[in-house]
């Protein structure tokens, strides 16, 4: 029995990703949704809108906790299947993964997404899970890392986290919140993807059923052009927290517009084997800072797109941020390419990509990212690997600009010795 | 107490449904806590150093040239019972033609007993550099509110000193260790043991044969051991309450029960009350806490069979204490319903039947299901689905009378500047 994916795109707009794999029993299906932490603004006839920072993730609380079959989670628990939800600056995430009576549940699914029944009150009643979300957040230093960072990068788009604040999410309204719905998730702005041993034909009938069935207004909508230029906002700033040692970061905001969807897909590929080879445990760079005694941690590196830009981040533990800025610095402008890390890099992906058949969501999970994060709507393949060369590695890396980049840090806070005992009291 | 026996040849797994093979060494060896960094020493040197290899870098290189997926070492460690897990995760070389089995397998074996040693002692800079790190690390850890507020809650808690006495409260421990304290820990966890050896995937009787007549050869060895799992720790009389304060934003709420005279056999009785309470499938706590009640965005429940606790956490605005303890208390001791259990027993019964068919899919589930009964860690889902379905509760009522609070823990979160946000308590 074959293995394959297939990709569809219905009259309503919504795109349908699946992939079939007959040798497992688990099925899984996620609703995208193509709204996240980002979007808090949109177009309609000519005017701009904007809304308050978090009404994504708190839509994705109201549609879970507040749908047509009451709390989903406990819904979908009480017959043993897994499910749950994620916001993140991009989409919102509604999946089920499940052993047994898939379709009806994949229809469940649809329709606890597409038929809101969350009123006034529920609005009230899931804020106080959503502020103390905000507090977990705010005890994670990195978090406050990364909202400092995005300020330094960004004049025009106004993207600091994906839960908004304790006084945006108070004073958040029914009407607000409905109108981002009514907005945001039209089936044009949703993507389903399935994975398991499934019947791709019968499935795609079902799934344009149901949405028929719906009868969703359309609202004709765009998002803003931000007009982001190149150069970050402020080249340093810094939090302070509670911190044994001092963390440094340094974010190069790079513009990727002049690439096509596909090689902006291969472009993670290169990237990702360009920041291993100059910065991994590997790396003359990792020599460096551990000989020279700039720090004992190992150096971290990620990149993430966000609007035309691809953002490339490396960062560690050190208390000499100079010297670590220096090194990350000189190591980028002095790149170095070596052909048999290539080849050894390039070998690895392909492996990846076969053991990404042992797990159907690993096969999936790609396949969303090219859709939603690139507009490529293929699955990485072997053969596209294969195709890789030295050289186009060194043009494509050669062709970043990484001349706009910010220096952030977590420096010490004084923390007053607050941590004393107050009281022992046996009961 | 009971011995464990086993012998030193390699056991296949077979399974051709996966693109990958495992090989899994597991020493054991008697725990000791003045070893615990010694320990943890000796498992990040022989995670990135060999005697071929001696820095990093070239071990990294090395793991990436011949296609080495995964190269580990972690232990496992049950009360007075230590094991030391190497393992090894290579692709199919069926699969994978490039793939140089022979090479992957020497290199593996060669950093286990060819480490970089000279003059009986670990390389003393790579080991400078791994404790510097680990005191880093273990500081670095301590900031963070999950593990702060566990390790203050342990603290109370365990009266014994096995969950305590950990690498995050020993650092003065740390400071003793030497290249010469980890070699001997080397060698009498490695050198002088031998290993239970797994393998798991597609891969023939005859390759392990000739895998391990070219670079590992051995004699066929019993190895018996000391069982030593279980140290129980007996509940308080009067239930302790202990309040602190922090800096952190959140407020964290422990309350910890133990069981009174509790017994070998009354393990799984604890973890069916702890899959009860927080199972996906009967939400009790969450339901309670955060459904219900509207406290909470964050709630779990943790046991340890092996000492008899079991204890739930909960992440809460400061004003939601009184209620939150309010409503764990009575949700334990609610659970004296006879025909209630019986049917919470019906819902993990089927929860598990679900689990039983998504393991079908998971890889290590036959891996992780023959160690457990090999090492006899614990029953596998099989087995606790044949003695949950024949439990009498009637003896699982007289069970729970015997789980006793022991302590409440509160660690104070400091969001002054949100105290006029009073919960409708």
């Amino acid at each position: 029995m074959m293995k394959e994916s297939k990709v569809y795109k219905l009259k309503n707009g919504l795109t349908l990703l699946f992939y079939k794999d007959p040798t497992k029993h688990s099925m899984v299906a996620h609703i995208i949704i193509k709204y996240g932490g980002i979007n808090n603004q949109y177009i309609i006839n000519n005017k701009k809108y904007q809304t308050k920072d978090g009404i994504a993730h708190y839509l994705e609380h109201l549609l879970i906790e507040h749908s047509i079959y009451g709390n989903a989670l406990t819904y979908f628990n009480n017959k043993y299947i897994n499910t749950n939800g994620f916001t993140n600056s991009k989409i919102t995430n509604f999946y089920i993964e499940t052993v047994s009576d898939f379709e009806n549940s994949l229809v469940e699914l649809i329709n606890m997404v597409n038929i809101p029944s969350f009123n006034k009150e529920d609005i009230e009643t899931t804020k106080y899970a959503i502020i103390e979300e905000i507090r977990k957040n705010n005890d994670n230093k990195f978090r406050n890392l990364n909202k400092k960072t995005l300020n330094c990068l960004f004049k025009n788009i106004e993207y600091k986290n994906n839960l908004g604040t304790e006084a945006t999410i108070k004073n958040l309204t029914y009407e607000e919140i409905k109108e981002c719905y009514n907005i945001f998730y039209q089936p044009s702005n949703q993507v389903i993807a399935i994975c398991g041993n499934i019947n791709i034909p019968k499935l795609k009938k079902l799934i344009t059923k149901t949405y028929e069935n719906l009868k969703k207004e359309k609202i004709e909508y765009q998002l803003p052009n931000y007009n982001e230029p190149n150069e970050v906002v402020k080249k340093e700033d810094y939090v302070t927290e509670d911190v044994n040692e001092e963390y440094v970061k340094v974010s190069y905001k790079i513009n990727i517009s002049d690439f096509t969807n596909y090689e902006k897909v291969k472009l993670t590929f290169y990237l990702e084997y360009f920041l291993e080879n100059n910065f991994d445990e590997s790396s003359d760079a990792y020599r460096k800072l551990i000989y020279q005694k700039m720090s004992v941690h190992s150096i971290s590196h990620n990149f993430y797109p966000i609007d035309k830009f691809i953002i490339v981040e490396i960062g560690t533990y050190t208390n000499n941020k100079k010297e670590f800025v220096n090194l990350v610095n000189n190591t980028i402008k002095n790149k170095k390419f070596n052909e048999e890390f290539f080849q050894i890099r390039k070998n690895r992906t392909i492996i990846s990509l076969i053991l990404r058949e042992e797990n159907p969501t690993d096969m999936l999970s790609p396949l969303i990212d090219n859709v939603i994060v690139f507009n490529y709507y293929e699955n990485d393949k072997i053969s596209d690997i294969e195709n890789y060369t030295f050289e186009d590695y060194q043009n494509q890396i050669n062709k970043l600009d990484f001349t706009n980049y910010c220096v952030t840090e977590i420096r010490k806070k004084e923390v007053k010795s607050k941590e004393k005992k107050l009281l022992t009291v046996a009961k | 107490m009971k011995k464990l026996k086993f012998n030193n040849e390699p056991f296949i797994i077979k399974n051709k449904r996966f693109n990958t093979i495992d090989f899994i060494f597991l020493y054991p060896y008697p725990y000791e806590k003045k070893d615990m960094y010694d320990i943890r020493l000796l498992k990040n040197l022989l995670k990135c150093t060999s005697k071929d290899y001696p820095t990093e870098q070239e071990f990294k290189k090395q793991l990436l040239k011949k296609m080495i997926i995964g190269y580990d070492v972690r232990t496992i460690i049950i009360n007075k019972n230590l094991y030391f897990e190497i393992s090894l995760f290579i692709p199919n070389p069926n699969k994978v033609k490039t793939f140089n089995l022979d090479e992957a397998f020497s290199f593996f074996i060669n950093a286990i007993y060819n480490p970089n040693i000279t003059a009986d002692e670990f390389n003393v800079k790579q080991f400078q550099r791994e404790k510097k790190y680990l005191a880093a690390s273990i500081n670095n850890n301590m900031k963070n509110i999950y593990n702060y507020s566990y390790q203050r809650f342990i603290n109370y808690y365990d009266n014994i000193g096995n969950l305590k006495n950990n690498i995050f409260t020993n650092q003065p421990l740390l400071e003793k260790t030497t290249p010469l304290s980890v070699f001997k820990c080397y060698q009498k966890i490695i050198t002088n043991n031998e290993p239970l050896i797994i393998i798991f995937g597609d891969i023939s009787n005859k390759q392990v044969n000739d895998l391990f007549e070219k670079y590992h050869p051995y004699h066929h060895q019993n190895i018996v051991i000391n069982k030593d799992y279980y140290e129980f720790l007996s509940p308080r009389k009067e239930y302790q309450y202990i309040e602190e304060t922090s800096h952190y934003n959140q407020s964290v709420l422990y309350l910890g029960y133990k069981v009174l005279d509790m017994q070998e056999e009354d393990r799984e009785y604890l973890e069916l009350l702890g899959r009860i309470i927080d199972s996906r499938s009967t939400n009790l706590l969450f339901k309670a806490l955060r459904l219900n009640n509207n406290l909470v965005y964050q709630t779990g429940l943790n046991f340890n069979t092996n000492y008899g606790i079991i204890y739930i956490n909960a992440y809460l605005h400061k004003n939601s204490k009184d209620k939150a303890i309010k409503i764990i208390k009575e949700l334990i001791d609610n659970l004296n319903n006879k025909e209630q259990i019986s049917q919470y027993i019906k819902i993990i019964l089927e929860e598990i039947d679900k689990q039983l068919i998504r393991q079908k899919d998971s890889k290590y589930a036959n891996v992780n299901n023959y160690i457990n009964k090999k090492l006899q860690l614990n029953t596998n889902l099989k087995e606790k689905y044949n003695i949950y379905s024949h439990i009498a509760v009637d003896q699982f009522l007289a069970f729970l009378k015997r789980v006793k609070l022991d302590t409440i823990y509160f660690l104070r979160g400091d969001d002054e500047e949100d105290d006029e946000r009073k919960q409708s308590i």
